[in-house]
Order: C-alpha cells, then sequence, then structure tokens
C-alpha cells in the first residue's frame, strides 16, 4: 500500500516536476527578484547599486511624477481605440462569414493571414507605408483628394497614435473575428427559429438572441486583445519608438526604456510592479462581473 | 681619363641609390608582395569619384604605422590567432573593407559581430555585467564610455610595445573625448563626427541669398523667405528631432553657442536658463519650416530625407556632406552650383559663444576580458592607422577620420568637402559627454524632454523645468551632492584645450613614441 503511495508521488512529481521548475524558474524567481529591484536605486551600469534600498521611493517617483501618467494616457488611447475597433469590425466579419455563401472557405482563409505576420514585421511595412515624405498612405489618399498634401504620420500626435492603432487593428481583428464566429456558430439554431416564429424582427433577434449569447465570448476576446494590447511593444519600438512626444509611448515600452535606455532597473521594475497589479484587479473584476467564473 | 670619371660617377651614384633604397627600405618596410595588402585609395574608392576629386592612385601617408610596422615579425608571433569585434551594425562597413588585408599581412583572423545599434549598448553591457562577454575588441557609441570604462583595458602598454606611432595623429579633439580617461588610453577614435550645416546653393540662390546663414536667428529669416522661393515638395532646413536620437543634439548645437552649459560649479543642473528656453524656443521655430515627419527623425530619416532633395538646408553629421556628391546616393549630386557645408550658424544672444557643434562619434577599445591582448591592439592600431582611416572616410563609409593629419591633407579635402568647415568646427567644439557613466541616463532622458517641447506637449519653459528637475534627480542619487563629488569638467574646448594638449604630450614621451 505504501509502496504504491510513493509510486504515485514518483509519477505526479515526474508529469508536474519539469512544469513546476519552469514556473518557478522562468516566473516565480523572476517576479520576486522584480520584486526586490523594485525597492532598489538599481541602474544597470552600477552592478553594486542592487544593494541600494530605495524603500517605496520608486513607487513614489512613478506615481507622482508626469512621464508614467502621459504613458498611461498613450495606453489607454490606443487601447481602448484599438479594442473598439476590433471588436465592432471582428463583430461585423464573423456575421458575414457565419453565413453560408460560395466562396465562404477562400474568405475564411484569407481574412486571418495578418495574424500569420510577426508584429515586428508588420511593423517595418506599415513604417515602410506611413513613411514621412513619401508615403504611399498619403500619396492615396491625396489620390483620392482626401488630404491636400502629405501627412505627417509621424510628427503629429494624432496621426501617430492612429498609425499605430491602425497596424493593431490590421493584424489582430481577425483574432477577435474568430473567437466571435465561434461564439456565433455556438448558437443553437432553434433559438433563432423560435424568435423568428414569434415574429422577432432581424435587429431583434441580434439584440435579444445574439448579443446575449455572444457576451462570453466578446469578453473573452476583450480580455484576450485587452491584455495583450497592454503589453504592446514590437509595433510600437518598430514604428514610432514611443513618439513624438509620448504620443505612442504605451506602458511596456515606457518600461524598456525606463530599463534599457535610461537604465533605471529599479524604476522599471517598479513600474512593472503597478502594471501587473493593475492587470490582475482588471482581470479578477472582469471575470466576477461577467460570470465567466462561475 | 674622363671615362674613367665617368664610371667613378656611376658607381657612386649606383652606391648611394643602393643606400638610399636599403636606408629606405626598412622605413617603409614593405615589398612588393605585401604591397597589395597595404589601405590603398584606389582599390577601396568608386573609379568615378576618384576621377571626380582628380585623387591620384597611391599612397597618401608612406610612413604612417601600418607601413613602418614589421608584419613578418608579427605574423611569426601572433600568426593563426582570432581577435573578435563587437560592432554597431551600421559601422561595420568600415572593418569589413579592411579584414581581409589584415588578415592576409598578419596572419591573424578576425571575426566581427555586427549588432543592430539600437539594442548594441544594452547587450554589451548585460553581457559584460554577466561575464558572459568574450569579446577583444568592442566599437560602441562614445557617449556610453563612461559606462563601460570598468571594462575597457589600457592601450598605453600595447602603443609602447608596438611603436604605434600614428597616435599623434589623432586630433587633440578627438583624443579628448574619446581616449584618455583618468591618465588611461581607454579607446581610440573610430567614428568621429562633428555636425554641419549643409546647403544647396542653388535653393539659397532662388530667396535671394548667395551665402550660408551665419546665425540661428539669420537661418530663421532664411527659412521664412525660402518657404515662399522654394519648389513645391522642398522645404526650407531639416535635422534628426526623435526623441531616439537627435532631439538633444539638435538642441545642444543651438543652446552651445548660446552660452548653455549643463552643470556649474557643484554639480548644479543649468538647463532651465533663458538661454536654454530660448534655444528649445529657436528649434522649435525652424521646425515650423522642416518637411512633415521630422519630430520623429532620426540620423537616417533626416539623412534620406537631405539627400532625397527635400531641403534646402540641413543641420546633420559631416558624412552626409560627403554623401550628397555621390550621385548613387543623392538626387542633387551634380547640382550646379555644387552642393557645400559651413560651419553652424552662432548664437547671437547676451551669453553667445562661438561653439560649434557637439563632437563625437564611436570608440574603439580593448577589453579586460580578452585572453589575446596584443593581436587584438594589433588590429585595432591598424584600424585606426593614419592610411586606413583616410581610406574608409574618403570612400563614403560614413565612418569618419578622427585624424589630424588626415583632416589636413589636401587629397582628403578635395575627396571631403566638408573636412575645411569640419576643421574649422574642432577648434571651438562643443562635447556634450561628460564622462560620467550617468551620461547614458541624462542622455536619454534630454533626448525625450527636448521631443516633448518640440512636439508640443510641453512648452519650452517646462520642457526645460522638468528637465533640468529630472537631472538633478539622477545627480542627486550617484551622489554627486556628497563631498568628495569628482570636479565638473568642462565641456567647452576652447577652455581646456592648452593644458590638455600639454597632459597628451606628456603622456606621449611617457610612452615613447
Amino acid at each position: 500500500m505504501k509502496k504504491l503511495k510513493w509510486r504515485k508521488l514518483l509519477v505526479i512529481l515526474a508529469l508536474l516536476g519539469p512544469a513546476m521548475a519552469m514556473f518557478i524558474g522562468l516566473t516565480v524567481y523572476p517576479f520576486i527578484k522584480n520584486l526586490i529591484w523594485s525597492t532598489t536605486f538599481f541602474v544597470l551600469y552600477k552592478p553594486t547599486s542592487q544593494y541600494v534600498s530605495a524603500g517605496l521611493e520608486n513607487y513614489k517617483d512613478i506615481l507622482f511624477g508626469i512621464e508614467f501618467w502621459n504613458s498611461v494616457e498613450s495606453s489607454l488611447v490606443i487601447v481602448f481605440g484599438a479594442l473598439a475597433i476590433e471588436c465592432f469590425i471582428g463583430l461585423g466579419v464573423a456575421l458575414v462569414l457565419n453565413e453560408r455563401f460560395r466562396g465562404r472557405g477562400i474568405l475564411r482563409t484569407l481574412f486571418i493571414i495578418p495574424m500569420g505576420v510577426m508584429p515586428i514585421v508588420a511593423g517595418v511595412v506599415w513604417k515602410l507605408m506611413l513613411f514621412p515624405g513619401g508615403s504611399l498612405i498619403s500619396d492615396i489618399l491625396v489620390k483620392m483628394r482626401l488630404a491636400s498634401g502629405q501627412l505627417d504620420f509621424w510628427g503629429d500626435v494624432r496621426l501617430a497614435r492612429l498609425s499605430v492603432m491602425a497596424a493593431d487593428i490590421w493584424g489582430w481583428t481577425p483574432f477577435v473575428g474568430l473567437i466571435l464566429l465561434a461564439g456565433l456558430q455556438a448558437i443553437p439554431s432553434e433559438l433563432y427559429d423560435a424568435a423568428q416564429v414569434d415574429g422577432a424582427s432581424q435587429l431583434q433577434r441580434f439584440t435579444h438572441v445574439t448579443a446575449p449569447l455572444l457576451k462570453y465570448a466578446i469578453i473573452v476576446a476583450l480580455m484576450f486583445r485587452g491584455m495583450d494590447l497592454l503589453r504592446l511593444f514590437d509595433t510600437v519600438y518598430m514604428m514610432t519608438q514611443g513618439g513624438p512626444g509620448y504620443a505612442t509611448e504605451v506602458i511596456s515600452f515606457f518600461i524598456y526604456r525606463k530599463g534599457f535606455s535610461e537604465f533605471g532597473v529599479g524604476y522599471a521594475a517598479a513600474t512593472s510592479v503597478i502594471v501587473f497589479v493593475v492587470i490582475f484587479v482588471i482581470a479578477q473584476i472582469t471575470v466576477r462581473k461577467s460570470g465567466i467564473a462561475a | 681619363m674622363k671615362r674613367n670619371k665617368v664610371i667613378l660617377g656611376a658607381v657612386v651614384t649606383l652606391a648611394a641609390l643602393l643606400l638610399v633604397s636599403v636606408g629606405v627600405a626598412p622605413v617603409f618596410c614593405y615589398t612588393a608582395a605585401q604591397e597589395k595588402y597595404f589601405p590603398r585609395v584606389d582599390r577601396k574608392m568608386s573609379p568615378f569619384l576618384m576621377a571626380r576629386w582628380g585623387i591620384v592612385p597611391g599612397y597618401q601617408f608612406p610612413n604612417d604605422w601600418v607601413k613602418t610596422v614589421d608584419w613578418s615579425e608579427i605574423k611569426k608571433k601572433y600568426g593563426g590567432t582570432t581577435v573578435t569585434m563587437a560592432i554597431q551594425g551600421h559601422d561595420v562597413s568600415a572593418p569589413e573593407m579592411f579584414k581581409k588585408d589584415f588578415e592576409a599581412l598578419s596572419g591573424i583572423k578576425v571575426e566581427l559581430y555586427g549588432v543592430p545599434s539600437e539594442e548594441f549598448t544594452e547587450k554589451l553591457l548585460v553581457e559584460f555585467l554577466a561575464g558572459t562577454a568574450k569579446y577583444d575588441t568592442v566599437e560602441y557609441y562614445q557617449g556610453d564610455t563612461g559606462m563601460f570604462i570598468p571594462y575597457l583595458a589600457d592601450l598605453a602598454p600595447y602603443v609602447t610595445k608596438f611603436k604605434y606611432t600614428d597616435i599623434k595623429d589623432i586630433h587633440p579633439v578627438y583624443f579628448w573625448i574619446h581616449s584618455l580617461r583618468d591618465g588611461r588610453i581607454v579607446a581610440l577614435p573610430f567614428d568621429s563626427d562633428c555636425r554641419l550645416l549643409h546647403y544647396r546653393p542653388k535653393m539659397l540662390a532662388l530667396a535671394g541669398y548667395d551665402r550660408p546663414p551665419k546665425t540661428w536667428t539669420e537661418t530663421l529669416e532664411y527659412c521664412k523667405k525660402l518657404e515662399q522661393a522654394l519648389p513645391e515638395g522642398t522645404y526650407a532646413i531639416g535635422f534628426p528631432g526623435s526623441r531616439h536620437f537627435g532631439a538633444l543634439k539638435a538642441w545642444m548645437d543651438i543652446a552651445g553657442s548660446e552660452g548653455v552649459e549643463f552643470f556649474t560649479e557643484g554639480w548644479k543642473v543649468a538647463l532651465n536658463t533663458p538661454d536654454g528656453v530660448g534655444a528649445l524656443r529657436t528649434m522649435m521655430e525652424l521646425s515650423k519650416y522642416a518637411p512633415p515627419g521630422l519630430k520623429n527623425w532620426g540620423y537616417s530619416e533626416c539623412r534620406e530625407a537631405w539627400l532625397g532633395g527635400k531641403m534646402a538646408m540641413v543641420q546633420q553629421w559631416q558624412c552626409v556632406g560627403r554623401q550628397m556628391y555621390d550621385p548613387e546616393l543623392s538626387e542633387f549630386a551634380l547640382e550646379d552650383p555644387r552642393p557645400e557645408s559651413a560651419p553652424l550658424p552662432q548664437g547671437t544672444g547676451p551669453n553667445a559663444r562661438e561653439a560649434y557643434s557637439v563632437v563625437q562619434g564611436s570608440s574603439a577599445s580593448l577589453t579586460e576580458v580578452s585572453k589575446n591582448k596584443e593581436a587584438a591592439a594589433i588590429w585595432l592600431f591598424f584600424l585606426n592607422g593614419t592610411e586606413t582611416q583616410f581610406v574608409y572616410s574618403i570612400s563614403g563609409t560614413g565612418v569618419e577620420t578622427g585624424s589630424r593629419k588626415v583632416l589636413e591633407n589636401p587629397v582628403y579635402q578635395k575627396g571631403f568637402p566638408p573636412a575645411k568647415a569640419w576643421l574649422y568646427e574642432l577648434d571651438y567644439a562643443n562635447a556634450e559627454q561628460l564622462w560620467i557613466s550617468e551620461w547614458s541616463t541624462l542622455e536619454s532622458l534630454g533626448t525625450m524632454i527636448v521631443n516633448y517641447g518640440l512636439v508640443g506637449e510641453y512648452t519650452p519653459e517646462k520642457a526645460m523645468e522638468i528637465l533640468e528637475k529630472r537631472w538633478t534627480q539622477v545627480m542627486k542619487r550617484a551622489g554627486y551632492y556628497l563631498p568628495g563629488a569628482p570636479p565638473v569638467p568642462s565641456a567647452y574646448w576652447p577652455e581646456i584645450r592648452d593644458a590638455f594638449i600639454e597632459k597628451v604630450n606628456e603622456l606621449f614621451d611617457s610612452l615613447g613614441v
């Protein structure tokens, strides 16, 4: 009996061990190290500074300084802007692709192509298309008489934010579309038949059948994309480097700049702790309020 | 009798020729077989440009180090060893150009590791910190020297051992900013830069001007007039204004000439002054006459716009002034009258002084971790040989010489037309770098906040106020306001020139070169 128990324990350890070791080594340990560094004045070029205690000074600097809030503002504008448009277009595309028509398979394949392009590559392509002075997109807009001259995609705060959002929307709307499509396909067709028998219009069927039953799929898509967008880095790095000014300096880029451009590891660590707490709280509230946890 | 005299004369002449050749040979110390491996301009430069500038094939510096060192001895001793070099991706063309020559001469194999410049500093720093860096030599942005010093070896013993005499040719300004730290030779100039005002006389003539502007106030007046006169799609001026690499330097060009110093006695930050704020305001005014996108332009974007013919004037590094004559790179290379380069405009405020561009570039060093220091030093000396520098600079690699001998060379001045303005500026140079390890942090913050002002997110007053506060905080945390802090070094060359040159001469005497 005892031998059997030991054997069982060994099997459990063998199966879970590698995963646990990875989890501890790559998540728990760096997290604790990050937490410790966040309370020091550690600058990368002075290794001994990692032992100089800062108490909560870094947190105070971040929360009472202007730079962090600038990046919060940029992040919120880009996150909410991109999320809203991705959801809106994604839902439209999912509704179309849910219908039966000739060529639906080809259209579905074409629709997901942008997801296969690496964000860094997409960033380069978008950068070239918006290159100041010779921008392809500006030229098209001028030819269509929608703009009078070359647009300052890199120097204008609003246009720079729109450019980053456009690149993200192009790349990730298919992902939102796919989740919503899966949600749509899970809705039993009997519900639509019953609503039709009851005399519900197309709009009423959408608002009373589709929307409520698609709620969880929308929340899942929003959560995934929201968290992804809060970690947005590669597109910004490639396209704008956070500029002009702080227009596109999203939080993750801000942390990178503090850690690897100003070499303030302590400050960057403290910022990432704050961001972690915020994302954790938002995710918890979203999960609980939406009823997904249940 | 007469016949005997002729024979005697011939013998004497022959003997003299023999003696001269025997005497001179060790000086040049290269054989016909070896000669093909020495850096020579006609083997590296486009024949079109050679003909255009009237550059005669052959050596310019027959007595430089590369030609006087005994390569057969070096080959015997170090042949078969390997030297590694970590280098910023955009600078790799210059060592690539000479790698094979060096390997053939010395028998030392060279391995170059090009890393994209955006990630170069952090990669190198993290590798040094982690103890995983195995490079024998490194090339890095000169403003980061303060950070890398603990990992750099002193080159002085190798200068003596290999009698590296070309070190005396380095322009003292570049020796000041690249090489000497606390009496140690920690680096050699690899890429030595300076900013100039490049302009197109043909465009200026459209607004009735026959010379470049001499002050920043005048530059603004030029811009206003040029805006009316230039053809559509051509703008008056441009400069790199990005928050990544540009805005701070463009501001410093103006601020330096208005008399702004970063620090006063006791490391008190002195940026939020009427001159500092005024410089940012001038920069913002100038940007109104620039092409779209300037506020996010780094060096490359600004260079592309300039060489693409989008501006009448540009405030840029001197290499761009060389590239603008190359028809393969520049839209207006053959424009008549030809494009020119001039010293940067000057300040007109109450504290204005004759101060030109910031001087900087990238440095090449021997690392402490190198297990092959002697061979690595030979590679660095070869790469910084006077003729080598002449060739890689004049052939348009974008990696520029720091040798005064090269800058003063008439052939170089023909092939590198901005050289005269560049040489002139060096006498009144500003060096923004203060050789403290915190400089990288200060520079990053400075570039960022000046760009915020340029974009209009902060007023010039607010931008300078915030920048001053943030710099003060960095300096305070680094302990500069505690007793025992080092003295503030001057960043203005004319103020320290004589004392520095004397110190360097003493050093060279002690090294026996």
